[in-house]
Order: structure tokens, then sequence, then C-alpha cells
């Protein structure tokens, strides 16, 4: 019990600090790929708000630019659907990120308390196993999505392997499982506790 | 359910009051009102020793079985 109460400690700290750094990273890519364009703009070169002189970038830096401009036409970065579904993505993994860190942050509140074997834990677990699988089906369409809109400019062969995310399925159908065994667990304690 | 627990019957029977009984057994008066009540799901043999060691009495006085299926 002392493990699990110090494990809980660290976890809910942890994961204040991991929803925080999201939210502020949601926010700093929305706000940096609203503006991103990779226009030649006469000798200045535009990233994101700033522009700059070509003379300005070192060679390496340089080097990249012109590596990004032959592979990425201008086309596809200015393609009015791949940015929707990119900021989609953003915003929506984003959003459910935060959700299931939010979920895990109140279990291990609870678990900190001393609250293992309750609703209020099977109800955060399935939550948890909930946005796993809904993130890992919005993971598929948007792979799907976003090779479409790709493939029309570039070839891009598309494995199963990354279309499909197998790993967040599994994840995801173990925390559901995990909640399942925990609403018989929280049958025994209930049952246990009207034992005299 | 089919078991009824007189354990209030036989508190009045031997004059005790149920925090006496818990005092002397060290059962809770919680525990010992949920066994009361009949909400308790099971009583382990060493607290129905106890309490009958208080009560001076035996298990079958405290547990009574009725068919509920012949009333209805």
């Amino acid at each position: 019990m002392e493990k699990i109460l110090k494990i809980s400690k660290i976890m809910k700290y942890s994961l204040n600090t991991i929803i925080i750094i999201l939210i502020v990273a949601i926010i700093l890519l929305l706000v940096i790929y609203a503006g991103i364009t990779t226009t030649d703009k006469g000798d200045m070169l535009c990233f994101g708000t700033q522009l700059y002189s070509s003379e300005q970038l070192s060679d390496i830096a340089h080097y990249y630019v012109e590596i990004m401009h032959s592979a990425i036409p201008f086309q596809l970065l200015t393609d009015f659907w791949i940015k929707s579904i990119l900021m989609f993505v953003i915003i929506y993994l984003g959003s459910i990120s935060c959700f299931i860190y939010y979920h895990l942050k109140k279990l291990f509140s609870l678990y900190e308390q001393g609250l293992i074997f309750t609703i209020q834990n099977i109800k955060h677990i399935k939550y948890i196993a909930w946005g796993i699988l809904i993130s890992a089906f919005c993971r598929f369409i948007f792979t799907i999505g976003i090779w479409f809109t790709v493939n029309k400019h570039i070839n891009i062969p598309l494995s199963i392997n990354s279309a499909i995310p197998i790993n967040y399925i599994l994840i995801g159908v173990i925390a559901y499982s995990i909640s399942l065994v925990m609403e018989e667990a929280n049958k025994l304690k209930e049952e246990n506790e009207m034992v005299i | 359910m089919g078991i009824i627990v007189n354990l209030d019957v036989m508190l009045a029977k031997r004059k005790a009051k149920l925090n006496d009984l818990a005092d002397a057994t060290g059962i809770t008066p919680q525990n010992l009102s949920i066994l009361k009540t009949g909400k308790a799901k099971a009583v382990r043999f060493s607290t129905l020793e106890k309490i009958c060691e208080f009560l001076e009495c035996q298990p079958g006085d405290i547990l009574e079985y009725e068919n509920n299926q012949e009333e209805k």
C-alpha cells in the first residue's frame, strides 16, 4: 500500500506537469502552424510569421531549406485540405490526450487517498480505455486522410503498419479489460465489507 | 433472504445492549448493526463464537431459516 501511495504521488504531479505542457504545446503548434508558409519572397525566406534573409541562415540551415523545397512541392504546403486536416489532428488528438491524462491524474489522486477498488476508479479507467480507443480510430482516419491528400502530389506507399495503430488498440482493449476486472474486484470488496 | 438474524431478540432476552456486546466481543457497533438489520452477507465462525459466548446461547438461537417460497 505504501508503494502505491508513493507512486501515485509522483504520478499525480508528473501528470499535472504533462497536462500543462500539452496544453501549451497545442496552443504553440496552432499559432506556429497557422502562419507556416515556405515560399521564397525574393531573397527572403519565410518560416512561420518570421522572414529571414537567406544570408542570415547558416550553411546547414540553408541545406535543409533546399532539401525541403525540393522534396515538398509548394502547392502541398498551401493545400487547404492538408492544412485543415493537420490543424484538426493537432486539436483533436491533443484534446484526447489531455482527456486521457486528466482521468489518469484523477485515478492516481484516488489511489493517493487510499481508494483503490471504488466505482469512481472503474469509471476513470473506462474513460481512459475509451479515450485510447477513440484516439486509435482517429489516428487511422487521419493517416488515411493525409495519405490521400499527399498522394495527389507525391507518391508515398501506405503500409498497414503505419495506417492501423495496433499498439493503441491493444492498450485500449487491455485498459477496458482491466476496468471489467476492477468491476469484479469492487463487487468482491463490497461483499467482503458485508462479512462480519 | 431465507436466513433471519435474531440478535435483537437474544439481546432483549439477556437484557443486554448492543454496545455491551460490542465492548465484550471487540466487534464494532457498526458491524453488529449490519448483522442485526440482516444486511450482512456472511458471518465468520469466530464472530458467531464470540456472540454465543457473550449471550450464552447456541448459534441456532441467533440464526433462523425461513422458507420464503412456501409463503408465496
